[in-house]
């Protein structure tokens, strides 16, 4: 018995130390807090209302080796938009090794260019499609330039409506992506996904399900790049209070982009063609069963822009019937000197006309053989801008930019189509931004807007509007800025006609800010990545701190 | 044997080697459609890693700067990577915006904003650099005018420190 014992204590030392020659654990922990805190009062027409929010974010990731762990805890009361959170909202466990990696929890993914499934958050706008559940990656190269590259992902979505957090859409998907890339100029590839879904109406539920195929191709040659995807969606409703009969719909969607870059010089053309839900207009609906998915987000083909004024009157895109594209060009004539012009035109694809000839409707498209064209009829409710920005450094330390916006857009009232909102604008943007003893910099950032609502009282459809944003920066540490925008709107949701506020920024360390600021900003319409809401005019204190560790 | 059992367990416990030292790999594609993997860069020096979007000014103000650090560093091992976070929506323009620009630096898309996450990024720009051990050196979030004269003393003090 001894023997075996011993034996036993041998094996257990070489086995020991064994591990010791193979166990090593590569450990890393990194952290990120965001907290902010808002206290002031929202203005409108009919009077002020108090506005309060705290939101705390605390994001940990834990890499072990070829793990990582990953966790988010949130807390607010209350939460300024979105829909409120207090706990875990977000847990994951990766494993990455070579070409595999498998995730498991929370994560956000894009296949393609989106038009299958495209998940993500953006925190600014309250929207959220976070998949919950697991996604796998492999992918393999075979020689030099073959490779595969294939995506299953299997989970759940909840996405809350932006404008009322108390209505959650539940998706469940099953999706997957691959693409082939046989030499290194082309890439071609296709992503298949279906959900069972369930869109709240009031307290009834309309369960569908979908099933969008998508195919696309990649090529790249020299200076050029071409890109084009199509995708297929075909949805089933079952029958409920609103919708007595089961339907099914079908809709489609195509993008495509092509750019060409040599020297100094780059153009970037894109074309939309976004039919996913081509109804008549007393179907267009948040609630509509057949709309494009939440998570179904395809490139807009819109510029965005980085300073106020630029930003306002900004395109809602419809995924369901939009047809449009732009062409952006750069060209940069020295290392001092680059210019930008740019053109984008948006539209529906068909106009209507009602054709029953008593109190009711029922509309009938007006047929149209160019729809995959955008159109500048009004009755298309389009919209269209034209950009050209010019910036210049007369020396390392001076920087100019001039830039001419001209924007026009129609929201169309097929009822009363005298009562469309017709919105123009011209904007000037002006920068100027001068750098002395090497880490003090002055900035002032000035644009100017006419703009025209045709829906306006009569003798005040014109208004003007200017901001101005005065900044004294202190490498590496401190930036002050203050804020001031006029207008003479006399119709602003707002009730004002004045806002100004100051903010300061300080970094403790590189990647430590705290940043509070106090006074007015307007409100209005935001927008990014194919996502608009209102957000509120806010008068009072804000409070950010950003930490990574 | 319960001695033996806890020396052993102690054994194991001791022998596991923890070193607080990986940065978090990623395999991502360039302009060209290259594969570009961390590990990789890695072993040419030490790697600073930028996370910039097409329609971020602060962002594009940072890599003017950046790339004329990295023409002057280059040869002695300095790499500066930028990750484009852009998505769907402005992905198309950020080849042709860094040709035009003339930008010899290696860019890679990130379009979907997962190696972005991993490494802590809230809001570009947000970077990290990167020692040639992997060894996260310094974590920078925001861009200020002038910001340029003190990256350039981290990249020499990494680069020193890698001669030792």
């Amino acid at each position: 018995m001894k023997i075996y014992r011993e034996a036993l204590v041998v094996f257990l030392i070489l086995a020991g130390l064994q591990v010791y020659s193979q166990v090593n654990l590569n450990v890393k922990v990194s952290a990120t807090n965001y907290l902010r805190y808002g206290v002031g009062v929202q203005n409108s027409l009919t009077g002020n209302t108090d506005n309060k929010y705290f939101e705390e974010l605390a994001d940990v990731r834990l890499f072990v080796n070829d793990f990582l762990f990953g966790v988010r805890y949130e807390y607010d009361d209350p939460i300024e938009y979105g829909k409120s959170i207090k706990g875990i909202s977000r847990r994951f466990i990766e494993f990455k090794k070579d070409n595999f990696n498998v995730r498991a929890g929370n994560f956000f993914e894009i296949f393609g260019k989106g038009l299958t499934y495209n998940s993500f958050e953006n925190r600014p706008l309250g929207y959220n499609t976070q998949t919950d559940g697991i996604k796998l990656n492999y992918e393999h190269t075979f020689g030099k330039n073959f490779k595969i590259n294939g995506t299953l992902v299997g989970g759940g979505i909840d996405y809350t409506d932006i404008v009322d957090t108390s209505k959650t859409e539940h998706y469940s998907i099953r999706t997957g992506n691959f693409s082939v890339s046989p030499f290194k100029n082309i890439t071609f590839g296709g992503s298949y996904l279906y959900t069972n879904g369930q869109i709240p109406v009031q307290n009834i539920f309309t369960n569908i399900t979908a099933e969008v195929f998508e195919g696309n191709l990649g090529l790249n040659y020299k200076g050029i790049d071409l890109n084009v995807s199509y995708a297929n969606k075909v949805t089933m409703s079952e029958a409920n209070a609103f919708y007595p009969q089961p339907k099914s719909a079908r809709g489609d969607g195509g993008y495509g982009s092509v750019s060409f870059s040599k020297g100094g010089f780059g153009i970037i053309v894109d074309y939309k063609n976004y039919r996913f839900n081509l109804v008549k207009p007393n179907e267009r609906s948040a609630n509509n069963p057949f709309k494009p998915l939440p998570f179904q987000i395809a490139p807009t083909c819109i510029k965005e822009y980085g300073t106020t004024l630029l930003s306002r009157f900004p395109h809602n895109p419809d995924f369901g019937d939009e047809v449009g594209g732009q062409v952006d060009i750069i060209y940069t004539a020295n290392d001092n000197l680059t210019f930008n012009a740019y053109f984008s035109l948006t539209s529906r694809h068909y106009d209507y006309s009602d054709i029953d000839t008593t109190a009711k409707t029922s509309y009938e498209r007006i047929e149209r053989s160019n729809s995959w064209l955008p159109s500048m009829d009004d009755a298309l409710a389009p919209y269209w801008e034209t950009y050209f920005e010019a910036e210049y450094y007369a020396t390392k330390n001076l920087k100019t930019k001039i830039g001419l916006s001209r924007k026009y857009s129609v929201l169309y009232n097929i009822i009363d189509p005298e009562n469309s909102e017709k919105i123009k604008t011209f904007t000037v943007p002006v920068e100027m931004q001068y750098t002395f003893a090497k880490k003090y910099t002055i900035k002032i950032l000035a644009e100017f807007q006419q703009a025209n609502n045709n829906l306006r009282t009569a003798g005040e459809e014109d208004y003007f509007s200017q901001n101005t944003t005065i900044s004294f920066s202190r490498s590496p540490d401190i930036i002050f800025a203050g804020n001031f925008e006029f207008t003479t709107d006399k119709e602003d949701p707002s009730g004002k006609k004045f806002w100004g506020f100051g903010e300061l920024t300080y970094k403790f360390t590189s990647a430590n800010t705290l940043t509070v600021s106090y006074g007015s900003e307007r409100g209005g319409i935001k927008c990014s990545s194919g996502i608009c809401r209102y957000v509120n005019p806010f008068n009072g204190f804000r409070l950010t701190v950003l930490n990574n560790f | 044997m319960k001695k033996i059992t806890l020396f052993l367990t102690v054994l194991l416990i001791i022998s596991v080697k923890v070193s607080w030292s990986q940065a978090y790999d990623f395999d991502l594609l360039d302009l060209d459609g290259n594969s570009v993997k961390l590990s990789e860069q890695l072993k040419k020096g030490p790697v600073f890693l930028q996370f910039w979007a097409i329609w971020c000014i602060p962002c594009k103000e940072e890599m003017r700067h950046l790339n004329e650090l990295y023409e002057k560093y280059k040869d002695s091992g300095f790499v500066y990577i930028g990750i484009s976070i852009d998505d769907q929506k402005t992905v198309s323009k950020v080849k042709p915006f860094i040709e035009s620009k003339g930008y010899k630096f290696t860019v890679v898309y990130d379009s979907d904003k997962n190696v972005f996450s991993n490494y802590g990024g809230q809001d570009p720009p947000f970077s990290v650099f990167l020692n040639k051990s992997g060894n996260v050196i310094k974590t920078y979030s925001g861009y200020i005018q002038g910001d340029d004269e003190k990256l350039e003393g981290d990249i020499k003090a990494a680069l020193s420190a890698e001669k030792k």
